[in-house]
């Protein structure tokens, strides 16, 4: 078994607009092996999220994968029929997503829901399903009576559960979670992301946790990749990100966040993000770096690979 | 000098009940948002009120600014009662105290232009003719870093980005210098990069104008940054109130714990972890007691029994809790 479980190579997803196409994610290259958490940071617009769904081919209509690479153990996912993708969604791609509410059916039994997903990929009877979906229940926290519920009768980190237990109850090799815990409050916050760390461990699978948070980012994920602009300008090991940032973005980001346990001075990064329709040339960060030189608004800054586990997308290392 | 205070203070809001509900004569409901809460707040101080949604925050603010009408208690601001003060009593205060809400998205006219928003608080109050007011609000505009201000001036709300808006909201809340500000999750919907900008905007009005901050926020990393007292509500109750470092170096509470240890940092250190049990109850029945005590590993019977009051605790630091978390202290 290969240690890697997905490569993503020279991707570019846009988005055809009224106001012009907009590069949401701009030949991004990222690696994820098996039984790891990766951390997608970024802000709002940065692409984090439409590469969470370019992975498991959920784009909007006006959204289009123009090249690159997808690939899931062995298997280029951009090349798959539109059948072929729907199996490897739910059964090896699992996906919880921000708002529990809009994406559980409100007029199903949540038993419903998850026997629905089982039947759909694997050759059993209604029974065992059952079994099944209790099952994945008890793993995710909750008592199994609560098939019998239907989403509003649940709260709002119970609803996070169902979903969670949907989306792992047929063992994936990768969960992607775009923003899980957002909608929660953080005692509910910090008992969810428990349960996906744990998940991770007993069902073997690696996460893509999407999250414009990078404290919950490095408490919990293994590696960390920064998205800005479309474009993934750092990733590394989370302690490496934290203790040592190398992108004067990452450094801004980390600068501009308070920390409940220290006492810090904190300060924003200057300028606003771009607009994507029209982002600037070059490194797309150089209107806000403070180490911008003439190169930087020329000429887009290569991929440097620093070590083994360690890349950075910036002039100031090339 | 005390700016503010607070005692007692009520506010419950009817359950909308059906029609069937209503047929059958069913008891009226009401959620008990704020539940008799007390505190002081000294001058030129940021004093945060932090908890979960549906604590009760919010509505201390609005009450406080009297967007909300209390149902009993008392709010005394610069030594006069303004509890249950009429809309011309409270006219000559609307001066003084000022509000900043969470959604810059929502709280701004959209058909307005960004300068008449900023210019309108000094027409509403006679303070300045339109020629005067509009000075006043280029000026504003310079202040809150919006230049060069007579391009935003004639600008639309929908033509800026969320930080700017929230520069607006807060240049249009600072044009009458008030005394008091409320700023209610002023930074929650703002992209993290722009948030550092907007808390220091706050500060340095701070400053400027002797402001006296009321600062609502879910966020214990804001509050730490910003604020001298912290007080952690929780079901309509306040909890616990300190020093900021006392709160978060010494918390006395369960539920004070337990959030701090929830909290994501970016010390990645192993945290000594109190566990919660279930979730937040239902505000229309909460429990008797200690509202926390299904939920707290501490419990004991007398917390079902009876209500813990706010006992001071030394050091500046107050906490209703029958077993608090003191042994950890020497």
């Amino acid at each position: 078994m290969r240690k890697t479980l997905l490569t993503i190579e020279n991707l570019k997803v846009y988005y055809y607009t009224g106001r012009g196409i907009v590069r949401a994610v701009d030949d991004v290259s990222l690696a994820i092996n098996r039984r790891e958490m990766v951390g997608l940071v970024g802000e709002s617009g940065s692409g984090k999220s439409t590469l969470g769904y370019a992975i498991v081919r959920l784009l909007p209509p006006q959204g289009k994968i123009v090249s690159g690479k997808i690939v899931l153990d062995g298997k280029n996912l951009l090349k798959l029929s539109s059948s072929e993708m729907r199996k490897v969604r739910g059964k090896e791609i699992g996906m919880v997503f921000q708002d529990p509410l809009t994406s559980l059916d409100p007029l199903q039994k949540v038993g419903d829901q998850i026997v629905e997903t089982i039947l759909e990929h694997v050759n059993i009877s209604k029974k065992e399903a059952y079994d099944m979906a209790a099952k994945a229940l008890m793993e995710v926290g909750l008592p199994p009576d609560r098939l019998d519920s239907y989403p509003h009768q649940l709260s709002g980190g119970q609803r996070q559960r169902v979903m969670i237990a949907l989306a792992t109850v047929l063992k994936p090799k990768l969960i992607i979670a775009d923003e899980p815990t957002t909608a929660l409050d953080v005692i509910v916050q910090d008992r969810i992301m428990e349960l996906l760390a744990s998940l991770k461990e007993e069902l073997n699978t690696s996460i893509i946790l999407i999250t414009h948070d990078i404290s919950l980012a490095a408490e919990r994920a293994d590696k960390i990749a920064v998205m800005y602009a479309g474009h993934l300008y750092e990733y590394a090991p989370s302690d490496e990100i934290v203790s040592k940032p190398l992108h004067p973005y990452t450094q801004g980001l980390i600068q501009s966040i308070p920390d409940v346990f220290v006492r810090k001075e904190i300060k924003e990064i200057k300028g606003n993000p771009p607009d994507l329709a029209n982002p600037p040339s070059g490194c797309r960060f150089h209107p806000r770096c403070p180490y911008a030189i003439e190169k930087c608004m020329r000429k887009e800054p290569p991929t440097v690979r620093i070590n083994e586990n360690r890349y950075v997308k910036c002039w100031l290392y090339a | 000098m005390i700016e503010l205070e607070v005692v007692d203070l009520k506010k419950y809001f009817p359950v909308q009940k059906s029609f069937l509900e209503r047929l059958l004569a069913k008891e009226k409901q009401f959620i008990k948002a704020v539940d008799g809460i007390s505190f002081k707040m000294f001058s030129r101080q940021v004093f945060s009120l932090v908890g979960e949604s549906g604590c009760g925050k919010t509505t201390t603010g609005r009450l406080i600014v009297r967007l909300e009408k209390p149902d009993a208690g008392k709010i005394v601001f610069e030594g006069s009662d303004i509890t249950f003060a009429n809309e011309k009593q409270l006219r000559p205060l609307r001066r003084k105290i000022q509000i900043i809400f969470q959604d810059p998205y929502a709280s701004l006219n959209p058909r307005m232009r960004v300068g008449e928003i900023i210019a309108e608080p000094l027409i509403v109050h006679g303070i300045a003719d339109k020629k005067e007011a509009k000075e006043e609000a280029l000026k504003m505009l310079e202040n809150v870093g919006l230049t060069p201000p007579h391009m935003f001036y004639r600008l639309f709300p929908h033509q800026l980005s969320g930080g700017q808006r929230q520069r607006v909201a807060i240049a249009r809340a600072m044009i009458l210098k008030p005394k008091f500000i409320v700023a209610d999750e002023p930074v929650s919907m703002i992209d993290v990069s722009l948030r550092a900008a907007i808390l220091k905007l706050l500060m340095k009005f701070k400053s400027l104008y002797n402001l006296s901050i009321l600062f609502i926020t879910h966020d214990l990393a804001v509050a730490r940054l910003i604020s001298d007292t912290i007080a952690v509500m929780y079901l309509g109750k306040i909890v616990e109130i300190a020093s900021t470092e006392e709160l978060i170096d010494n918390p006395l509470h369960p539920y004070t714990k337990a959030l701090l240890s929830s909290v994501p940092s970016l010390i990645r250190r192993k945290r000594e972890k109190i566990v919660l049990k279930g979730e937040i109850a239902n505000p229309i029945n909460p429990p008797s007691g200690c509202r926390l005590h299904p939920r707290c590993p501490y419990a004991e019977s007398i917390c079902s029994r009876e209500e813990p009051k706010l006992i001071f605790y030394g050091n500046n630091h107050y906490v209703a809790c029958h077993f608090p978390l003191v042994n950890r202290r020497y």
